[in-house]
């Protein structure tokens, strides 16, 4: 049985990493090809479903079959950098399925700031534009970002609506996606204004997640500070050795 | 008018932080008396107070009583995309590394290890738990197993005062090469918070890792906990 149960949860890992990235909706392959694919026990595959299931990743149809459920955002991360760099460190939410929201604190043009002009290795004087959000999932809030890109290469981001649309389409499709990023971790502790929108109290632990991101002309497009809840989320990497 | 997007006390916070980064204020430097910074920013004192806070909070300046607040010593850093082990981390910065050895042991692995290493239950590991010093600050307690059947003959002396990638290397041929680690914050347990010194209940890092060598076999599984405010984790993947 030990055994039985390490396997079960090694086919559940292998079918979310197969299948993690599939479309919302998406009909994954039956139990038996599944079974096939993995040279296991059509029961064993069964229940890993099951699993999954519960945890939300995926829903089933009686007769039809298992597709995957997630929302228009992956649901697992909240990082959407990492998933994009691929191998940086992640913030997943520590259940599956779970809806993502977002919530603009404030946005906008910011002149004259040294400290966000050099972590943007911008001149003296050149406009940020920065966007400050909440991300709540399944209504709860996860975390806090503090967003800041080089207002000069994004000249018509004033006009976004960032409750709607995604940074990193938006940078996407002006062709300065971040690529590559420098990122740093803590634990730190909650101050009264982060406090007050992750809703727990002044001086618990919290995540803060720190990122530069450059493009693929190796210029920096982004800097984050990221206020991230430690009971919701882990992070996870693979290091080289 | 327009919604403000950075308040008084966020923007005097990241000046100061930039000072710092600039190293015009050093580590371990106090800082000016809020007087005189508010004066010097043309805030309330009140603006200046809020600013520290943050900062603190942030761990970049330690508050001490009475005598204001200070640059908080730089943290030692785990760089994960050259991976070094916890010696050479500390050691990096200047500082002295010590680990004691509490425990070593073979043990047959219980449902917890089984599931963390996807082994069946009953696998013989070599469990090694030490207590890491930095200059002397109890910094992380941390537990290491050891796949025994990779390992046959291990002994204490193999890793006690001695850095465990050497011995494997050096010992068994085995070059480590890959880590699927995993970080999560957790809470003091009655041992941990004796070990480092700190309250029960006082928020730690869990940071633990399955390791693979060069033939992609699991060596080992380590779990570590270590004090927040002494440490990050970085990883960079442009020059």
């Amino acid at each position: 049985m030990a055994r039985e149960k390490g396997l079960y949860k090694r086919i559940r890992d292998r079918i979310v990493e197969d299948y993690g990235g599939w479309l919302d909706g998406e009909a994954i392959p039956g139990e038996r090809e599944l079974a096939a694919k993995y040279d296991v026990k059509r029961s064993t595959i069964k229940y890993a479903l099951k699993k999954l299931e519960e945890q939300g990743m995926v829903y089933r149809i009686r007769g039809k079959g298992t597709f995957i459920h997630k929302n228009k955002e992956s649901p697992m991360d909240i990082n959407g950098a990492a998933v994009q760099g691929n191998k940086g460190i992640s913030a997943l939410v520590r259940s599956y399925g779970i809806k993502i929201s977002n919530v603009v604190l404030a946005c906008g043009t910011i002149t004259g700031n040294r400290f966000l002009e050099s972590k943007l290795d911008l001149q003296e004087g050149e406009p940020v534009f920065a966007l400050h959000r909440v991300r709540y999932g399944n209504d709860e809030p996860l975390a806090i970002e503090y967003t800041y890109v080089p207002k000069s290469i994004f000249p018509d981001i004033e006009e976004l609506d960032f409750s709607m649309v995604s940074l990193y389409d938006y940078m996407d499709a002006n062709g300065h996606m971040p690529e590559k990023f420098d990122q740093v971790l803590r634990v730190t502790r909650l101050s009264p204004k982060e406090a007050r929108y992750l809703e727990l109290p002044v001086d618990d632990p919290s995540f803060y997640f720190e990122l530069i991101g450059i493009d693929s002309e190796r210029r920096i497009v982004e800097y984050t500070e990221s206020y991230i809840r430690c009971d919701k989320t882990e992070f996870k990497f693979t290091a080289r050795i | 008018m327009r919604r403000r997007i950075l308040f008084k006390d966020e923007e005097i916070s990241r000046e100061l932080e930039r000072r710092i980064i600039d190293q015009r204020l050093k580590e371990g430097a106090r800082l000016p008396s809020e007087r005189a910074l508010a004066e010097d920013f043309g805030v309330q004192r009140d603006t200046v107070r809020c600013a520290l806070e943050i900062l603190v909070k942030k761990g970049v300046l330690v508050k001490r009583t009475r005598q204001g607040c200070f640059v908080a010593p730089k943290r030692i850093e785990f760089d994960l995309n050259n991976f070094r082990s916890v010696k050479k981390s500390i050691e990096n910065i200047g500082r002295e590394s010590k680990a004691v050895l509490l425990n070593f042991e073979i043990l047959s692995m219980g449902e917890k290890l089984s599931e963390k290493t996807l082994l069946p239950e009953g696998t013989l590991c070599y469990s090694i738990m030490r207590l890491r010093y930095e200059n002397d600050r109890a910094m992380s307690v941390e537990r290491s197993y050891i796949i025994a059947e990779h390992v046959p003959g291990l002994t204490q002396q193999d890793v006690d005062q001695k850095s465990l990638s050497s011995t494997l290397r050096q010992k068994f041929r085995i070059s480590l090469v890959s880590s699927h680690q995993r970080l999560t914050q957790v809470y003091a347990t009655d041992m941990e918070a004796e070990l480092l010194k700190v309250k029960k209940d006082e928020p730690l890092i869990r940071y633990e890792g399955l390791v693979y060598d060069r033939k992609g076999r699991l060596i080992e599984f380590f779990d570590n906990v270590l004090k927040t405010d002494s440490i990050e984790f970085r990883i960079k993947d442009f020059a």
